[in-house]
């Protein structure tokens, strides 16, 4: 039972970091970053190849996990100002961005694969947090999963907390309300933007590195990691952060409950299954009761 | 001559694919992310009643029709409940369940695929001898097959010309270019799309059908999103919303990985090359043209009669 709630606990907690990152630009924007999946897988490769010249030493690991994050931040905010940017100034609609960063997507993950080969990775053996813990006659989890579970809380906490109390919260606020207002108020529509999705690269691929230091992470996963994640934005009333968590711990626990019960291939038809009932519900509902069931954000 | 038969087979089954994806994203201007499912529906229909029911090829492929105008609802249902970025995702979303599902719906018995609940779609392993369109046993040639597949295309073809160029056609045009104009003339905006995404579904679900026929053979790959990707791919390199444009983007396609052959490029480095040169086409296509992506070319207006007196 521990190991069960540990399990779902970490798988949880990661989606909840990710859905986090997606949600700082899908609020704010409108725009689904799906190439954020290619990002979120490539950061655990760039660790690994970081290393190899380097050596294992832990300055080098933590330089190498640096340099990684940084890299994810770099490479979203060279995807948000070279794709969407030109885009938004374009006028397109909400369907061509997703199609635009679906394609970046695409580019991103065969470049990996091209690099690294299509394989899977673990940084558990990097960082060396395989011992597991014993007492009290109940099995444990390993100290790699409790790392992993630890990082991503603190990665969620963090970045909640400095939305909450620092300005940009409702600064990306407001661009989603009324960009226009925004800039007038002396604000940059597009530093907000550009400052979205920054932070969203570099909160994906620390969470990819915190996952990876457990779990083994695919080189071809991104969207499928990708997919819980915006499944709980898309769940979640826009703007209700805490919410968010809620829900993706829960489909942390359901996808975690559906391995234990069939097996780890039905997590995702589960989870996309349940994301198709609730929208075409949702939407029914409100063409049909005038928006009564409509989410309080979208009212 | 095997080789170019397949090269034509590829083209066709990608370039009616591709037209019936046009439908929704050019003529109805609505991003559809699940015609892989519908491919998908349309090849496995065809194999089981190819494999589990022994049916001909002429008599599968109707069964697979059949199977395709039941699955169209399905499509269409996320286009009468879902829009713009909740469409696409729903497509998406749509597509990667059920490509769960047909991975998923095995107990790895091997028993006869469709043949029980247990093992309905034999999971990753997929679903092996499907008959052709025309057997060879019976003395057909194997262009006679491609011969039947592209009369079907034909037809297909036909009939979507006609309707496009009917007034329903017409409907879907002006809906993509100005909804509300449409809903205050009293037009169902959203019936309207959800027809065309049953139009959509059931070409890719013919497409599909017309594949498993070609290459004997279905697995969940037939699912993946990629494949939805590059069908799409092929429907804005022509031009979406022109009639031709799609099949001409098809062959383009389906034609650049067999020019990079001559250069000595792995299969891995190809299939990787492969996806990167869609989706580069798929983004230049995207920033040159973001409004006009799902607009028809300009035409030459004829001079009105007054015009010419």
């Amino acid at each position: 039972m521990i190991v069960f709630l540990a399990s779902a606990a970490e798988h949880g907690l990661a989606i909840a970091a990710l859905a986090l990152a997606f949600a700082l630009v899908y609020w704010s924007t409108r725009i689904f970053f799906v190439a954020l999946g290619a990002i979120h897988v490539a950061a655990p490769f760039l660790v690994e190849g970081l290393c190899q010249p380097l050596g294992a030493t832990r300055a080098a690991v933590a330089a190498a996990v640096a340099a990684a994050v940084v890299a994810g931040g770099g490479l979203a905010l060279l995807a948000g100002w070279l794709n969407h940017e030109h885009l938004v100034r374009r006028g397109a609609p909400t369907g061509v961005h997703f199609a635009a960063s679906l394609a970046v997507y695409y580019i991103l993950s065969e470049v990996a694969k091209l690099l690294w080969g299509a394989q899977v990775l673990s940084l558990a053996p990097i960082m060396a947090l395989s011992p597991r813990l014993a007492g009290g006659g109940a099995s444990w989890p390993p100290l790699s999963q409790l790392a992993a579970i630890a990082a991503c809380l603190t990665l969620v906490v963090t970045t909640s907390l400095a939305l909450r109390h620092s300005g940009q919260g409702i600064k990306l606020r407001a661009l989603a309300d009324n960009p226009a207002e925004l800039a007038r108020c002396g604000a940059s529509p597009v530093a907000l933007r550009a400052a979205a999705f920054g932070a969203a690269g570099l909160l994906a691929a620390a969470t990819a590195v915190a996952v990876a230091s457990d779990l083994s992470l695919g080189i071809d996963d991104g969207l499928q990691a990708l997919m819980p994640a915006a499944t709980a934005v898309l769940l979640t009333p826009a703007g209700r952060w805490r919410w968010l968590l809620v829900c993706a711990l829960a489909l942390g626990l359901l996808r975690k409950a559906a391995t234990l019960a069939v097996s780890g291939a039905w997590q995702d038809p589960l989870t996309l299954g349940l994301l198709l009932l609730v929208l075409v519900a949702r939407r029914a509902g409100e063409r049909r009761w005038g928006g009564m069931l409509a989410p309080r954000g979208r009212r | 001559m095997t080789y170019a038969l397949d090269l034509v087979n590829q083209i066709l089954v990608c370039g009616l694919a591709a037209l019936g994806l046009s439908i929704c994203v050019g003529h109805t201007g609505q991003l559809n992310m699940a015609q892989a499912a519908s491919f998908a529906a349309g090849a496995y229909a065809y194999a089981f009643l190819g494999v589990a029911h022994q049916l001909s090829g002429g008599a599968a492929l109707a069964g697979a029709a059949a199977a395709a105008v039941l699955f169209a609802p399905a499509v269409a249902l996320l286009a009468l409940t879902l829009a713009e970025d909740e469409f696409v995702f729903g497509t998406l979303a749509f597509n990667v369940t059920l490509y769960g599902l047909l991975y998923n719906a095995t107990d790895g018995s091997g028993t006869l695929p469709g043949t029980t609940w247990s093992n309905l779609t034999n999971g990753p392993y997929g679903i092996t001898e499907v008959p052709p369109l025309f057997q060879a046993a019976a003395g057909a040639a194997p262009w006679h097959a491609t011969a039947a597949a592209a009369v079907v295309v034909a037809v297909l073809l036909v009939a979507a010309r006609a309707a496009l160029a009917s007034p329903w056609g017409s409907l879907l045009r002006a809906i993509r270019d100005s909804p509300r104009l449409a809903l205050s003339l009293g037009k169902e905006i959203h019936a309207q799309r959800a027809w065309a995404a049953a139009a959509t579904s059931f070409l890719g679900a013919m497409a599909g059908a017309l594949y498993a026929a070609h290459f004997g053979y279905v697995d969940p790959n037939v699912a993946k999103t990629d494949r939805s990707v590059f069908f799409l791919a092929a429907a804005l390199l022509g031009g979406a919303a022109s009639f031709w444009g799609p099949l001409a983007g098809s062959a383009v396609i389906v034609l650049l990985p067999e020019a990079l052959r001559p250069l000595g490029v792995t299969s891995v480095k190809i299939a990787s090359a492969r996806v990167i040169a869609y989706a580069c086409v798929l983004l230049l296509l995207l920033h040159l043209r973001p409004q006009g992506l799902w607009r028809e070319p300009p035409r030459r207006r004829r001079p009105a009669q007054a015009d010419r007196r």
